[in-house]
């Protein structure tokens, strides 16, 4: 037995030799990351054999891989060895009574108008609303089952469904796909994972909301979703409400896959830490989500509204390789105070007659930079593409940037690619208008921001749509004065 | 032990050996250290963001020897007929001084002569720009000519004067492996005003390089208008550099028309420097065969009150490929700026490729910034119009793209260039029908 097959083994065995394996319920593996790291990850999810040697490989490409640097973002260098990557889901501190949560906290709830109940819940106060919640939890899961709708924890996933992990993952964003990518691959600990068998259509919007306070899905989240023939679904994901997280670096990885006339309709708001007023702290979201239009007629829309972390890194893209399929992106992407964002979206056209929207909406305040990076390509054979992007940014302030880097590819003559955008400011006259009709300067800009960003709210369901607005304003609170 | 030398190293020693040493002494300081940056530094690949769609690796296979001599030639042919100009003759990057009118008196109102000479009589004026925005170490491509360029214009118009009438200079290559390197410099006083025509022609080559460099500074309220006509055998490759810098109330217009060639690489990059500045730029390329032309715009607002303009517009056929890359920069305190780009381009056929990449960078609030891209075919509505009127579908399609052009076009102000460029865009367009 070759020196690797033995330490497969071992690893798998569920045997350790290692020191700190016999404390189990110790919550933390050692800092760093090696192949016995992500042994122990793999052991500690009970998972079978060829996930922990999909794991390994990624490693092995990652270690020979190099980190982006062309994103229009600054950061001092990560050191990918003093990052944990394992730790068990640590039980939340039970406080009393909303007395004892930050009042930073509690205001933001208010203004975002979360109802009481549900504001102790996010911050963790143990009261008896949590059972009801638990309750319509179960009913709601109940119900997606009668309908044989899959939707749980990717490690639950892997136990119970592996044939379909198995067969879906990587798929989509392979583990060579770029630097986080492979990472991700290698140290996922946990995700969403989402199955719509053939014809059936979600009665319900999906949403990771419910699951939050069960698990800590950690920073290192991998989401697959899979709509078979026919079938319709919803996705939420992320929360309006403020989220602090002690981990700097999040290196997400999505994936979506859409059969025959299946529709996927993918939300985002995402809220992370975006540092303080002087730039500190703050966490670094990598992400790379990409869903595939596998079969004809099928349909992915991303949807997000970005108003955290200290740097975004995230292209939603759609591959739309079936005949008549339809890739969407639509995007608000905030950006205050020293926040960087480069986000965008990729669509790539290989099937006939595909269709791609991109409307993207940047606003940036403070000493912020917002870009937008997008790829629109045109195979050979995308007979009668068709693409229409829109890209508008607005600036609060004289320090911040916005920038705009679209790429245009195209390879077929019947193809038609439309790209349009613009840079201004909040017009002087806009704001005397609204002055003089007694609408205070602030209110009056929040008008003016959410009538910018209109036509991506409008795809947000409702109830996050609402939210959605309001943590807009919260995010540009105080930036023009 | 065998030693192989790389690409690169067998490209550049067919340039050793060239003796510039009767230049003054700050002449020669930017050869050498154009020279240590060729060195030091790698040709640009296709992992350059600002080369991703454009290869030169052909072009460093071949080995293309400088000549050494100037074959004069009737170049009759190479005028534009019916152009009342200044004319100057470069052939092989070498002056010819037979076909040249030169003003090289320093009482004049302004001069016009070929920069080697001037080298020698107006060094220390020339040294305040020459070599100061086309920088050695932006690319090798500027290092290359910096180190080894043998001639070029320079012309200097004094503050408040006028040229009466435009500067034509036309670049010739005749022979097998030529590489020519023009290098012009063009000093725009205050106040004053010219217009210049670049004219990048093939005598006869099977393969040949043009890297050209030209630096343009235009002084407070001064005006300089110019036009670039390529038009080069399909041997040829061409890589240009136009540098402009831009101070207060100046105006600068250029147009270019990438009509043939083998490969066209332009960069032009402009910095507007003082408030109140304005800069058009306007380009059709017309693509067909194997062409690939490749457009790389940077437009620096630096200052205040500037204003910019750009539209780039491509019709490729055939197996061509067309590259637009235009950036604007708004730098922090260029408050008030105006700034608006926009690229078309039509498709004719299923091996055309074309790729567009318009960005913007925007540091400063107050300004109104935008670009736009199109990509697509003749719209089908105009050409069944047309066609129910009896017109011909060649003919309909030639109508329509006489349109498309226009808006460039429309452009030129002076009416014998716009003739001639007409011309030379319906001689392709011939070409291209009887090919088929």
């Amino acid at each position: 037995m070759s020196e690797s097959e033995k330490a497969i083994k071992d690893a798998t065995s569920g045997d350790y030799k290692w020191g700190f394996t016999t404390d189990v319920e110790s919550d933390k593996a050692p800092k760093g990351l090696n192949e016995d790291i992500i042994r122990l990850i793999s052991s500690k999810k009970n998972e079978p054999e060829w996930l922990l040697e999909w794991r390994l490989k990624a490693f092995k490409v990652w270690k020979d891989m190099e980190e982006p640097t062309w994103a229009h973002v600054h950061y001092p260098e990560i050191d990918f060895q003093e990052i944990c990557y394992y730790s068990a889901p640590k039980p939340k501190k039970v406080l009393n009574s909303l007395d004892e949560v930050d009042p930073e906290i509690l205001k933001t709830f208010n203004k975002l108008g979360i109802p009481l109940d549900e504001q102790k819940i996010l911050s963790g106060v143990a009261v008896d609303v949590v059972m009801d919640s638990v309750s319509v939890k179960t009913t709601f899961k109940e119900k997606l089952m009668e309908l044989g709708i899959i939707f749980g924890s990717f490690s639950d996933a892997v136990q119970n469904h592996p044939e379909l992990i198995k067969k879906y993952l990587g798929t989509v964003v392979p583990m060579t796909d770029n630097y986080y990518a492979a990472l991700n691959s290698a140290v996922f600990t946990d995700g969403s994972f989402c199955y719509i068998p053939k014809g059936v259509r979600c009665p319900m919007e999906l949403s990771t909301y419910f699951r939050i306070n069960e698990a800590n899905t950690g920073q290192f989240e991998r989401t697959l979703i899979v709509a078979e023939e026919g079938a319709y679904v919803s996705y939420l994901e992320g929360c309006t409400a403020p989220q602090r997280d002690e981990n700097q670096l999040h290196a997400a990885v999505v994936e979506l896959v859409a059969l025959d006339n299946a529709e996927i309709k993918y939300s985002t708001v995402q809220n992370w830490y975006p540092g303080d007023a002087k730039g500190k702290g703050g966490i670094y979201n990598f992400v790379t989500k990409r869903g595939i239009c596998a079969g004809v007629n099928s349909k992915i829309s991303w949807t997000q509204v970005e108003t955290g972390s200290a740097i975004t890194w995230k292209y939603p893209s759609c591959i739309l390789k079936g005949d008549n399929s339809v890739g969407e992106f639509y995007s608000v992407a905030v950006t205050n105070n020293f926040q960087q964002a480069d986000t965008g979206t990729k669509m790539i056209h290989i099937g006939k007659n595909t269709k791609s929207t991109i409307i993207t909406k940047g606003i940036s305040a403070g000493k912020s930079n917002n870009s937008y990076r997008g790829l629109v390509k045109i195979n050979k054979g995308a007979v009668n593409a068709r693409n229409f992007s829109q890209c508008d940014s607005l600036l609060l302030g004289d320090k911040c940037g916005a920038h705009t880097y679209p790429y245009i590819e195209c390879n077929n003559k019947s193809a038609k690619i439309e790209h349009e955008a613009t840079t201004s400011k909040i017009g002087e006259d806009q704001l005397f208008y609204c002055n003089q009709r007694g609408i205070k300067t602030d209110k009056a800009i929040s008008l003016i921001v959410n009538g910018f960003c209109k036509n991506v709210m409008d795809n947000l369901p409702m109830e996050f749509a609402v939210e959605a607005k309001k943590l807009l304003e919260i995010s540009l609170e105080g930036s023009v004065g | 032990m065998s030693f192989k030398l790389s690409d690169k190293e067998k490209f550049l020693i067919n340039f050793e050996g060239q003796d510039f040493s009767n230049e003054g002494k700050n002449f020669i300081k930017v050869r050498e250290l154009a020279l240590e940056h060729l060195k030091e530094s790698e040709f640009p690949t296709t992992k350059d963001e600002l080369w991703k769609y454009t290869s030169v690796s052909n072009i460093l296979r071949d080995e293309f020897k400088p000549q050494t001599s100037i074959n004069n030639r009737n170049i009759d042919d190479h005028k534009i007929a019916g152009l009342d100009a200044y004319q100057l003759v470069f052939i092989n990057g070498f002056f010819a001084p037979a076909f040249s009118t030169i003003i090289d008196d320093e009482h004049a109102p302004f001069v016009i002569m070929n920069i080697n000479a001037a080298k020698g009589k107006f060094g220390p004026f020339m040294e305040t720009y020459f070599g100061t925005l086309a920088k050695a170490k932006m690319n090798s491509f500027i290092a290359l000519n910096s180190a080894y360029s043998q001639d070029g214009l320079y012309l200097n118009v004094k503050n408040g004067e006028k040229l009466d009438k435009p500067v034509h200079v036309i670049f010739l290559n005749e022979g097998s492996k030529i590489s020519s390197q023009p290098r012009n410099l063009i000093v725009i006083g205050k106040n004053a005003k010219a217009e210049v025509i670049f004219s990048y022609d093939t005598i006869e080559t099977d393969n040949a390089l043009t890297n050209s460099i030209s630096e343009y500074v235009v002084l407070d309220g001064g005006k300089l208008t110019v036009n670039k006509l390529q038009y080069e055998n399909d041997a040829t490759n061409h890589i240009s550099t136009d540098s402009v810098y831009q101070q207060k109330n100046s105006q600068f217009h250029i147009n270019t028309f990438p009509l043939s060639g083998k490969m066209i690489r332009n960069n032009l990059h402009i910095q507007l420097d003082g408030s109140t500045a304005d800069a058009k730029l306007y380009a059709l390329n017309y693509v067909n065969g194997k062409e690939h032309f490749d457009n790389n715009t940077f437009v620096e607002h630096i200052k205040p009150h500037c204003t910019s303009t750009e539209l780039y517009k491509s019709v490729v056929n055939d197996e061509g490929t067309s590259v637009f890359n235009g950036k604007i920069k708004v730098h922090k305190d260029a408050q008030k700026t105006q700034a608006f780009q926009s690229n078309a381009n039509i498709i004719g056929d299923d091996n055309a490729k074309a790729y567009s990449k318009p960005e913007l960078e925007i540091y400063a609030d107050d300004v109104k910034c935008s670009h736009g891209s199109t990509t697509g075919q003749f719209d089908a509505e105009a050409l069944f119009y047309l066609r129910a009127r009896g017109i011909k579908e060649s003919s309909a399609k030639k109508l329509l793209l006489n349109a498309f052009a226009a808006e460039v076009l429309d452009n030129v102000e002076n009416g014998v260039v716009r003739e001639f460029i007409e011309k030379q865009i319906e001689k392709k367009l011939q070409a291209t029908s009887a090919a088929q």
